[in-house]
């Protein structure tokens, strides 16, 4: 037994543990080791203050082995990924049984989360040699229509997700080398079993790539026979624990927590050199010389990142002038100043910095990754903002890159046409903010803006965004109220009493694609607004005013008499605190709203009493909203 | 640190009990909190720590510590040799 003390010490120091962000556990027994040390206060932990902001999660772990090793890593993952796992408890080797069965203890169970994990011993019977292709494909549609199947039976489970690993390959080949010359190899069946997969891949289904796992640390690690043949362990314990981080960074972009912006230094990163001592010729960038190729490709793979929709942003310990020089001296630099959408050069401290960064970038602190060479700035961010992620970088350049994929940052769940275009808005936004300086009145900018925008109520191709929309808003967020893709999916089964709208916004300087979603439910002559929330970008466009345009008229479709509204504050939606009452909504207290499980503030507005808002965009409706 | 030393180490942190001494006439189901995964688990932990990797037949007589010892040493022996 632990005495009292102990336990409040071992509480001590779990809850520092999980504040610390970037790979603090190392090696696999290490953390089986704080696994099973967690388990013993787990129960006390969650009674405590820190733990309330856990967000809880109830997984199943489905898979053709013991998952002992592999539930106890993700617990420690998770807790310090913000999730409170409680997790199923389930039988070895039963997947199909436990979903085919809708009485089954995985039914009653309600998962949010379904880990389904693939083994290549899961298919009994490969083609045979020297099988047609014809014949390799009615296979691989006979395995892919058992996954639908599965897909589908799980999305019977209300608001489920499925995270499902694609198929490794494994260490052993009947055919040797031979392998990669026949399509009815085992490898290349299951290259095109994966394949396959993903093109008939349901809605609600993420893959999980350990296949890239496994070629990452290599089958020899990634398989171990004698874990295998003794415990029923289907992979190496350093390939479970690597699998457990990831699965429960994917778990936590999930619930909106993601890293949305690079901040980058100068000096020592991204070029060789002090540009303050040496002058922007004397920099090395040289793609002749190792070093400089180096710092090249690394700026490559930054780029690589920003075209995919992570923002950058510099802070380096610089005079201004400076600091910009190298990006005019050197042409073929591939990062640009105009891919910067925060530049920062100055001598004060880059944790206060980094703070300016995210203000300016109206992004959280905890989005931000930094990437500075100089490990003192690294341990001053970590000390004074414990949510920044550190990149421990090496001294050598070469490996920057490898650092970085080794940090999995940016491990989101989804690729929006918005992500993709967002790290280019911040730098057109600069621009707006100069053509905003060229008109006396914000009305008349407003105008000179030509701003546009498409409404309608979302479907399958718009639910991507919208979900993404409703789990990573946390400042125009109303009641920040996550729901999975799954969940949302189940939305459109009833228009009548539930309705997804979206906003598509651009301008003269560019386009944003869907800013915006909100959920409104129709309770007797009530239209609830379950959710309204919108990206950070667009605030201060009146864009407001058109969403209410919109409840209002799906309200009167619904021959409502009221729409109701709801503010609950969190640490960062101070910024719609006061929306409904500018737009002329009445406080009530919870009582006269009639739900007890709120603890919000309540709002309400008569139709009758609704003037529809005046705006200056110019709007395209897809859907008749009357 | 002595092999004995170190494997003393593994087990108070692997049992999560700081006081725990151990000697080479122990088995390791004497000790209180054993069971199978913990016993995985101190394969994994042993096998980490000192760089080495059990065969099957030793990681499954894998119970009195005199023997894990024994065991231990020789494999330290030979991937000094080698």
């Amino acid at each position: 037994m632990m005495t009292e003390e102990e336990i409040c010490k071992r509480i001590a120091f779990f809850q520092d543990l999980f504040t610390r962000k970037g790979n603090v556990f190392k090696s696999a027994s290490e953390v089986l080791s704080l696994s099973a040390k967690f388990t013993r206060i787990e129960q006390l932990y969650n009674r405590h203050e820190n733990a309330k902001s856990l967000i809880p999660k109830k997984i199943a772990v489905l898979a053709p082995f013991t998952t002992h090793y592999l539930k106890m890593m993700l617990k420690i993952y998770l807790y310090r990924d913000g999730i409170l796992p409680s997790f199923y408890d389930d039988k070895y080797d039963s997947i199909t049984a436990d979903l085919i069965d809708t009485n089954s203890e995985l039914f009653s169970f309600n998962p949010d989360i379904l880990l389904l994990w693939t083994y290549h011993t899961d298919i009994k019977q490969y083609p045979d040699l020297f099988s047609t292709e014809a014949e390799i494909k009615s296979w691989v549609d006979n395995i892919v229509g058992y996954y639908k199947r599965l897909w589908a039976l799980s999305a019977n489970i209300k608001g489920c997700s499925v995270f499902q690993t694609n198929f490794v390959s494994p260490i052993y080949r009947q055919l040797g080398n031979m392998e990669a010359n026949y399509l009815f190899s085992k490898t290349n069946c299951l290259n095109k079993l994966n394949m396959e997969l993903i093109l008939n891949k349901a809605p609600h289904v993420n893959f999980v790539d350990v296949d890239y796992l496994a070629s990452y640390i290599g089958k020899e690690r990634w398989f171990d026979e004698s874990s295998y043949l003794i415990s029923k362990q289907g992979l190496s314990a350093v390939a479970t624990n690597l699998s457990a981080r990831v699965i429960s960074n994917l778990l936590a972009a999930g619930i909106g927590k993601i890293k949305k912006c690079l901040v980058l230094d100068l000096d020592n990163t991204i070029w060789g050199g002090v540009v303050g001592d040496v002058g922007a010729e004397g920099i090395n960038v040289n793609p002749n010389d190792p070093l400089g190729e180096a710092y090249l490709a690394f700026q490559k793979y930054v780029m690589e990142l920003k075209s995919r929709g992570v923002i950058l942003a510099v802070c380096s310990k610089n005079d201004e002038a400076i600091a910009k020089e190298p990006f005019t001296y050197y042409s073929d630099m591939y990062i640009k100043l105009d891919d910067i959408s925060c530049f920062v050069a100055n001598w004060n401290d880059k944790a206060t910095n980094l703070a300016d960064i995210a203000n300016t970038l109206n992004i959280g602190i905890d989005s931000l990754v930094f990437f500075d060479d100089n490990p003192v700035e690294r341990e001053i961010v970590r000390q004074y903002l414990p949510d920044v992620t550190v990149i421990d970088v090496p001294d050598d350049p070469a490996m920057y890159v490898r650092v970085m994929e080794e940090a999995m940052c940016f491990n989101w769940l989804a690729l929006s046409k918005e992500d993709v275009i967002r790290s280019d808005s911040y730098v057109q936004d600069q621009k707006r903010k100069v053509s905003e300086s060229f008109y006396i009145d914000y009305d008349s900018y407003l105008k000179s803006l030509d701003m546009r925008a498409k409404t309608g109520y979302a479907g399958m191709s718009e639910i991507p965004r919208v979900v993404q929309l409703i789990n990573k808003s946390n400042q125009f967020n109303l009641r920040t109220r996550r729901y999975s893709e799954a969940e949302v999916i189940h939305m459109l089964d009833n228009p009548g009493e539930k309705r997804i709208l979206f906003i598509d916004f651009n301008d003269r300087f560019g386009a944003y694609g869907v800013i915006s979603a909100l959920i409104v439910i129709k309770n007797d002559d009530t239209a609830f607004i379950d959710t309204w929330v919108m990206s950070c970008r667009v605030f201060k466009r009146g864009i407001e005013y058109l969403a209410v345009n919109m409840i209002y008229d799906v309200a009167h479709s619904w021959d409502c008499q009221w729409i109701t509204g709801e503010y609950s504050p969190t640490q960062k939606n101070k910024i719609v605190s006061t929306l409904y009452d500018d737009l002329g909504f009445e406080r009530l207290s919870p009582e006269e709203f009639g739900y007890s499980e709120h603890a919000g503030v309540l709002f309400r507005c008569n139709i009758s009493n609704i003037v529809p808002k005046h705006h200056h965009i110019h709007v395209e409706s897809m859907n008749s909203f009357s | 640190m002595e092999t004995k030393e170190r494997l003393e180490q593994i087990f108070r942190d692997v049992f999560d009990d700081d006081g725990l001494n151990i000697s080479d006439e122990m088995i390791i189901a004497d000790i209180e909190r054993w069971d199978s995964f913990m016993h995985v688990q101190l394969v994994i932990a042993i096998e980490e720590a000192f760089g080495v990797k059990f065969e099957i037949a030793e990681a499954v007589k894998f119970k009195d510590i005199g023997d894990i010892r024994r065991m231990l040493e020789e494999k330290i022996a030979a991937n000094t040799h080698n």
